[in-house]
């Protein structure tokens, strides 16, 4: 027991100290970062879980993008002991001239299966009730953002295509409301007799049959529907994979890498505030040694000091990450409505263990240095090996694998970390040549300039360290700075690179001649329109895409879903081939494919790779034979898959276009007339397109800020570190100087002229380590084209490097005025 | 009290990069438990060197050494927990007090009245009143007189002092020594003591000169 307390004591001693103080900070941040992180996500991931208990809506759903033949539909009712059909689609519906695209659920009359439907009649949700079943023929009952939108009453009539419907009811809860995801649409409900709903076509209409069945009738309908529709997405409340938990995943793995940045500076605050720490220390378990303890006695005290300080850091940071998880489950509220945060207790368990661990590893190198320490240093110099390359190659080795544990990507993640490694390589080489270079020139050249270069050279390895701590947090707060500025800049750019000022989502091919006529009539002019088919990718290489893939990714998520299939004999004006071999016209074989360099890389695809779609029910292979990629100028309008036009001919799908108009500020007014003609045309103003990249973008900031807030304070604990660690080399040379008749003024100089050096190599490092990741990363990564600002580079890095040396100085000066006084104590 | 450090025909050397650097060879002598022993000489003739091996913290290039307590032979290790060491530098721990000084050792071995303790052996060295002082607010005589006190409160068998007086003026030196040879006749604590000061060395049952040629037992 007197061990422990004799820990705990050393520890609150060691923490009155700077360095004590700054370790204990650095590693409150970090549990406070990664503890909130984890906290939110369990909360999240409880939501989805009960979620899915909750609002699945029946046993087991089969979702699609064609409706089943009568002989599987009949197959998949006897085995299931009730059953509804439903079909979603994205429809026009208009009302005294106002015309608003909403999402129509058309239900039959088993629905709602399990749970029950919440209706209103009025906006203000103060009449409210609960019903089992959906609306009668004839009627057509509207969401309450709909309903506000079109300022409907009940009992307006409302218009889809040439035929009206009563408006019976606002409908506020669906018990299926699952299966929509986080889609924002205005939503619609309507029962299946009252629409002939197969002169409804869109690409983007899907069928869903919601079961009721025991568990033996799941699994049996599970093997059926994986056999026999490859082409259909089912879920069940026992199999559990919410819509939403593969895209939380993601959000997951992006923070994941997010944190190995803040690990790795936390690991140089750590190691530089630990120099002092460990000379402390050494000398602490000499005097014990001195006592008659032995050296695995003094080793295990000084473990239970460092636990000591752990325990505390995370009593601080956890009590702190439940308050910020509180805050930010608010924030995500308008994600996953009714999510609320919670205690988790082995969420914070399985977290402190991984920081445990890491911040554990961070310790071995002083472990190993401390067990060096010998009682004759406290009779005569004694000296210790250096474990300079066994910190630098510790601390690289546990970033690696707790990167490799975290991230999804393994490219980003060997990028980021390639891009960092270069960088301290180019710092450490820079170092040696710039203070070699700088000693020799001092030697013809006598000066406190070369006076400075001669003893940065004396101190290479404790100055090294100190430039490749701060080289790599300047790296690292100006990438992010930099990325937060060019996300914000394309997503800005992305939207004025639209033609026209009318976005064409969705267009029948019979509908074509109607849009161009009223384009015409309208003085609108069409600036693009392109054809596609809806298809969906089933396999790879004749494996079911779910066993093909295991990495999750944003591609992979809207794979699973129909995609738009493109044709064209040419590479498109606004496409250039990135690999592989485009088709000629002439080529009789029409199973080939080009997909966009980026879905390759996500989807981890080949050339010469088997890929099969189903194309309106029916499945057709492609050869993966190129590659292309978007190329500015040539309208925004670009697709991931692309096949010969030869293969239409031969398939015969059904023809989509999208495309985008320019309308005159009258033609907007006349808009309502062409949509209410033609329901399922597909219309999203430029304007409205803003909104929502605005709202993204918003989010985007957000989450960039609050993470650039992170690396900033991680950054002033890496330079207090620095600072702090180096405070007694600086005072002891101070200190001789001065007592050698060296004016207080020069040494302040000579100090400037130390930091000015240190910043410089730092700097040169820092943007060659931005420019690389820039080169390696954008492009691959976010398809976005790096293009270096050197002015915006050498100007932030100039007010980081300024302010570093700034503070630096300001700190120098202030050791000055105790320097001799204590060189004489010492 | 059957204690004993016995060095029979020890050589030392170092090796640097710039070549070796012999200190002594063939050197034999024994420190008897109970007694007071100081080995006097010139300045780099390896008198630290020699207390080095002496209390088991370095093994010699040439030559044997046992360490002998309560008649058994132990190993360096064993010994060191029969040791005190008493410094030129006082080595006194910055962030305790004179009072948290004394009672480290017998914290450190589990003893639940390390205090009370502590406070009789600050009451030895007269410095009751200064029990609360850190090593800064004390002068250098204060902390040497501290430093005794932690190295003789456990009672070793032998406290080993390395040029305990080397930074002390002359009439803290001697008030440092009386402290020393007192506690030493007290707690039957045999002493080891290198020192330049002919004074201290005076006061040793034994003395031992050691100069480049060879190790002289001068008392």
């Amino acid at each position: 027991m007197s061990w422990i307390t004799l820990a705990f004591d050393n520890f609150l001693n060691d923490s009155k100290s700077s360095d004590g103080r700054l370790v204990l900070l650095t590693q409150i941040t970090l549990i406070l970062f990664l503890a909130t992180l984890s906290l939110t996500s369990a909360s999240v991931q409880q939501y989805l879980d009960d979620n899915l208990n909750n609002m699945l809506g029946a046993d087991i759903s089969v979702s699609g993008p064609r409706p089943l033949s009568s002989r599987d539909e009949n197959l998949l009712s006897d085995k299931a002991a009730d059953f509804a059909k439903i079909q979603l689609t994205p429809l026009a519906i208009s009302l005294r001239g106002e015309t608003i695209p909403v999402q129509l659920k058309i239900a039959d009359d088993n629905y709602p299966l399990q749970g029950s439907l919440k209706i209103g009649m009025a906006q203000d949700q103060t009449i409210q009730k609960t019903i089992g079943h959906g609306p009668p023929p004839g009627e057509i009952w509207l969401g309450p953002r709909a309903s506000s939108k079109i300022d409907a009453n009940i009992g307006d009539r409302i218009a889809i295509g040439e035929e009206t419907f009563r408006f019976g009811a606002i409908i506020y809860h669906e018990p299926d409301r699952l299966m929509e995801g986080h889609s924002v649409s205005m939503r619609a409900l309507m029962n299946s007799k009252s629409l002939s709903i197969d002169d409804v076509k869109s690409s983007k209409t899907l069928y869903r049959y919601l079961l009721t069945a025991t568990s033996e009738q799941q699994e049996s309908i599970e093997r059926w529907a994986s056999e026999k529709l490859s082409d259909f997405t089912l879920l069940t409340k026992a199999s559990g994979s919410h819509p939403l938990a593969l895209f939380w995943q993601r959000t997951e793995n992006f923070l994941g890498l997010a944190s190995v940045i803040l690990f790795f500076l936390a690991a140089i605050a750590i190691d530089m505030a630990n120099r002092r720490y460990l000379e402390r220390q050494k000398q602490r378990l000499a005097v014990y040694l001195s006592f008659g303890q032995t050296l695995a006695a003094c080793l295990r005290l000084s473990l239970l000091q460092w636990l000591s300080g752990f325990l505390l850091s995370f009593m601080i940071a956890i009590g702190l990450a439940y308050v910020a998880q509180y805050f930010l489950i608010g924030q995500l509220a308008d994600q996953f409505p009714g999510i609320t945060s919670g205690w988790h207790p082995a969420t914070i368990a399985k977290t402190t263990g991984l920081i445990f661990l890491l911040l554990l590893a961070f310790q071995i190198p002083m472990l190993w240095q401390l067990s060096r320490t010998s009682l004759v240093s406290l009779i005569r110099a004694v000296e210790y090996p250096s474990a300079q390359l066994l910190r630098l190659f510790w601390g690289f080795a546990s970033i690696s694998l707790l990167a490799a544990y975290y991230s999804d990507n393994f490219l980003l993640t060997g990028l980021t970390l390639g891009a960092l490694g270069a960088a301290l390589l180019l710092m450490a080489i820079l170092s040696w040549i710039i203070l070699t270079a700088g000693e020799f020139w001092g030697r013809r050249y006598p000066g406190l300039l070369s006076f400075n270069f001669f003893i940065m050279k004396q101190r290479l390895l404790s100055k090294s360290s100190q430039i490749l701590g701060l080289g790599l947090c300047s790296l690292l707060l100006l990438f992010t700075l930099m990325l937060m500025k060019d996300i914000g800049a394309t997503m800005e750019g992305y939207t004025r690179a639209n033609n026209g000022n009318l976005m064409v989502a969705e267009l029948q091919a019979q509908d074509k001649p109607a849009l161009e006529n009223w384009a015409q009539e309208n003085e609108s002019e069409i600036r693009q329109l392109r054809p596609y088919a809806a298809a969906k990718l089933s396999e790879i290489n004749g494996l079911p895409i779910d066993e093909a893939i295991s990495t999750p990714s944003e591609t992979l998520a809207t794979v699973k879903n129909s995609i738009r299939l493109h044709w064209s004999n040419t590479i498109p004006s606004n496409n250039q081939l990135v690999g592989g071999k485009w088709w000629s016209e002439k080529e009789s074989n029409w199973n080939q494919i080009s997909a966009e360099d980026e879905v390759m890389t996500d989807l981890g695809l080949n050339y010469g790779d088997q890929l099969t779609f189903m194309i309106d029910g029916k499945a057709t292979q492609f050869k993966l034979v190129a590659s292309h990629a978007f190329k500015p100028g040539g309208g925004s309008v670009t697709f991931w898959f692309q096949i010969p036009e030869r293969a239409i001919e031969a398939i015969k799908p059904d023809v989509f276009y999208m495309g985008s108009i320019e309308l005159p500020d009258a033609a907007w007014n006349e808009l309502g007339s062409l949509w209410q003609k033609h329901p399922s045309l597909s219309l999203v103003p430029l304007k409205e397109l803003t909104q929502r990249f605005d709202d993204t973008l918003a989010m985007v900031t957000k989450l960039v800020v609050g993470y650039a807030t992170m690396v900033l304070i991680m950054t002033a604990l890496v330079i207090a570190a620095s600072m702090k660690g180096f405070e007694a080399e600086d005072r002891q040379k101070n200190g001789l100087l001065m007592s050698m008749g060296v004016t207080k003024k020069s040494c302040v100089k000579l100090a400037l002229y130390d930091w000015l050096t240190v910043s410089l190599i730092a700097g040169i490092g820092a943007i060659s380590g931005t420019w690389l990741a820039g080169l390696l990363i954008y492009q691959s990564q976010f398809s976005m084209i790096y293009e270096p600002d050197p002015i915006w580079l050498v100007s932030t890095m100039l007010a980081i490097g300024v302010t570093v040396c700034g503070i630096g100085v300001i700190y120098s000066r202030k050791s000055l005025s105790t320097s001799i006084k204590d060189l004489l104590s010492e | 009290m059957d204690h004993q450090i016995k060095l029979e025909d020890v050589g030392h050397y170092f090796d640097t990069p710039h070549g070796r650097i012999s200190l002594f060879d063939t050197l034999s002598l024994t420190f008897s438990g109970g007694s007071t022993h100081a080995i006097v000489g010139p300045s780099g003739v390896g008198k630290s060197s020699l207390l080095s091996l002496a209390a088991g913290l370095e093994l010699p290039r040439l030559g044997e050494i046992t360490f002998t307590c309560d008649g058994q032979q132990m190993s360096p290790v064993k010994l060191r927990q029969r040791s005190g060491f008493v410094f030129q530098q006082f080595h006194l721990m910055q962030e305790l007090d004179a009072l948290g000084n004394i009672a480290l050792p017998l914290r450190l071995n589990g003893n639940k009245q390390a205090y009370d303790i502590a406070r009789k052996w600050l009451k030895k060295i007269n410095l009751e009143d200064r029990a609360n002082h850190k090593p800064t607010q004390l002068s250098g005589g204060e902390q040497q007189r501290v430093a005794i006190a932690r190295a003789f409160v456990s009672s070793p068998a032998f406290i080993f002092a390395d040029e305990p007086t080397g930074n002390l003026d002359e009439a803290t030196s001697s008030n440092v020594t009386d402290l020393m040879f007192e506690f030493a006749k007290d707690t039957g604590s045999a002493l080891i003591i290198v020192t330049h000061s002919s004074a201290l060395a005076e006061r040793a049952d034994n003395i031992f000169a050691l100069s480049e040629a060879h190790l002289e037992k001068i008392k």
